[in-house]
């Protein structure tokens, strides 16, 4: 799961500053957490995502999209090379779909074997403006490290994503590990709560399951930076080539703020342009939602169709 | 002609040893399942000309390999290949004409009723494959979904 490079800092919400830590949080995710072990994980998954696999070596990372043969991104995965073996992080409510895409195109000659790893390994993010600076208290030993690559602390695996720009920290590690944990004991930091991290992401327009649905285009959910039109055939290849070509991304995602509650699903506008809200809660007074929509729709205030004041950001 | 064979069922082993992240590996659930169905194949008459030439009167050593994986603009690639008749184990062999057709057990699924024929073309020409299972198909005709 990624989030699109966007500056929150005008729509931040008190969450984030709840203790003395730097201005990020922790949150477990509950994702997909798979392995792909034997004759050519890299090149297999190359066939089959958004991203150059091909060349992903020990200790590096490759974040990258599912996508059907319309274009539509179906799951959003990050890869990570350990050995001869990779993890493949992903949404996890898109789990059985993406591991049975995953496994149906195996040739028939190759020892290609994919494993349940959600039970062996647990998934962390750090995810706000100072997230480097909060993985650095908790691990001081810590270097700068690239976006493709990720370091590993023991048996933790730490990692930034590709597209955010140092937001949003991975932390990868065995469940019979207790190290990372000791660590957020030690320095008092908070772990957020699944509802803080809905309006955490919501801010970060951070796509979730609802929006990662199979309905939309990489560009419509601020993902366009994962497909590379360089790398070959995959699924949906053609649709994104044509996208780029023609100029014609026509959406694009953005967060909704209201004092009134955000309904899912199609709503419009006054002036006849029509938005569709993936995801909506609550926080305090107001709500908060994310939404597809044209991209003549941009920063402001707006009226439903029905009266209902929301604030774009 | 249409010739069905019958094949038990794969499931794989529910769990091996990997070892991941140093330290004293894991034990973990395999998620590949593989389902299988009896495959039954269509062969038009041009196809089974154009095979038998190029099988050279080689019937006896070697097979027609006909396969499927990830790949292409649509999500899988097909593959169709005269090879010396590999181990049968996890194929479904289907005779055609004194010609053996394998189709391993992995791909039965995607290839169960697919139609092989041969455009005798200069452009776009060659072997053809028509696949019912497939829900779009890339302009190029070798990638399905």
């Amino acid at each position: 799961m990624l989030p699109s490079p966007v500056d929150a800092d005008n729509h931040s919400v008190d969450i984030m500053s709840k203790s003395e830590s730097p201005k990020a949080l922790v949150f477990e995710s509950k994702s997909s957490i798979s392995i792909f072990s034997g004759d050519g994980p890299a090149d297999h998954l190359n066939n089959i995502l958004t991203g150059d696999v091909s060349k992903l070596a020990d200790g590096g990372r490759v974040d990258a999209l599912v996508c059907d043969s319309n274009g539509r991104v179906r799951d959003v995965l990050s890869c990570f090379g350990i050995g001869d073996e990779i993890i493949v992080l992903g949404i996890y409510e898109n789990m059985a779909d993406t591991r049975s895409l995953l496994t149906a195109g195996i040739p028939w000659n190759k020892d290609l074997v994919l494993y349940d790893g959600n039970d062996a390994l647990r998934h962390f993010m750090i995810h706000g403006e100072e997230a480097m600076e909060l993985i650095k208290l908790l691990y001081p030993e810590i270097g700068e490290f690239p976006d493709n690559k990720f370091v590993s602390i023991g048996d933790v695996i730490v990692s930034k994503n590709s597209i955010s720009h140092g937001r949003h920290i991975d932390i990868i590690y065995r469940s019979d590990d207790d190290s990372f944990m000791a660590r957020i004991l030690e320095n008092s930091v908070d772990v957020g709560s699944y509802e803080e991290w809905e309006v955490v992401r919501m801010q970060s327009r951070f796509p979730s399951a609802k929006e990662v649905d199979g309905t939309h285009l990489p560009s419509d959910i601020g993902l366009g930076e994962l497909v590379s039109l360089n790398k070959g055939c995959y699924p949906g290849q053609e649709i994104h080539a044509r996208l780029d070509s023609r100029g014609s991304e026509k959406k694009h995602i953005v967060t909704i703020t209201s004092y009134e509650p955000i309904a899912l699903g199609k709503s419009r506008l006054e002036g006849g342009l029509a938005i569709e809200v993936t995801s909506a809660t609550e926080f305090g007074d107001r709500h908060i939602a994310l939404a597809v929509a044209p991209k003549q729709i941009s920063k402001g205030p707006v009226l439903t169709s029905i009266g209902q004041e929301y604030e774009i950001a | 002609m249409t010739i069905r064979f019958t094949t038990v069922q794969i499931r794989w082993a529910l769990s091996e040893y990997v070892g991941i992240l140093g330290g004293g590996g894991f034990t973990l659930p395999v998620v590949s399942e593989v389902e299988v169905v009896d495959v039954s194949i269509d062969m038009t008459d041009a196809a089974r000309s154009a095979l038998s030439a190029s099988m050279g009167g080689d019937e006896d050593t070697h097979v027609l390999l006909i396969s499927a994986q990830s790949g292409g603009c649509s999500g899988y690639m097909y593959d169709m290949a005269i090879v010396e008749a590999p181990d049968a184990s996890g194929f479904q062999i289907i005779e055609i004409d004194k010609i053996r057709v394998f189709i391993h057990n992995k791909d039965s699924v995607m290839l169960n009723g697919i139609r092989v024929d041969y455009k005798d073309s200069l452009m776009g020409g060659g072997f053809q494959i028509e696949n019912p299972n497939a829900s779009k198909s890339c302009g190029c005709g070798q990638s399905f979904s």
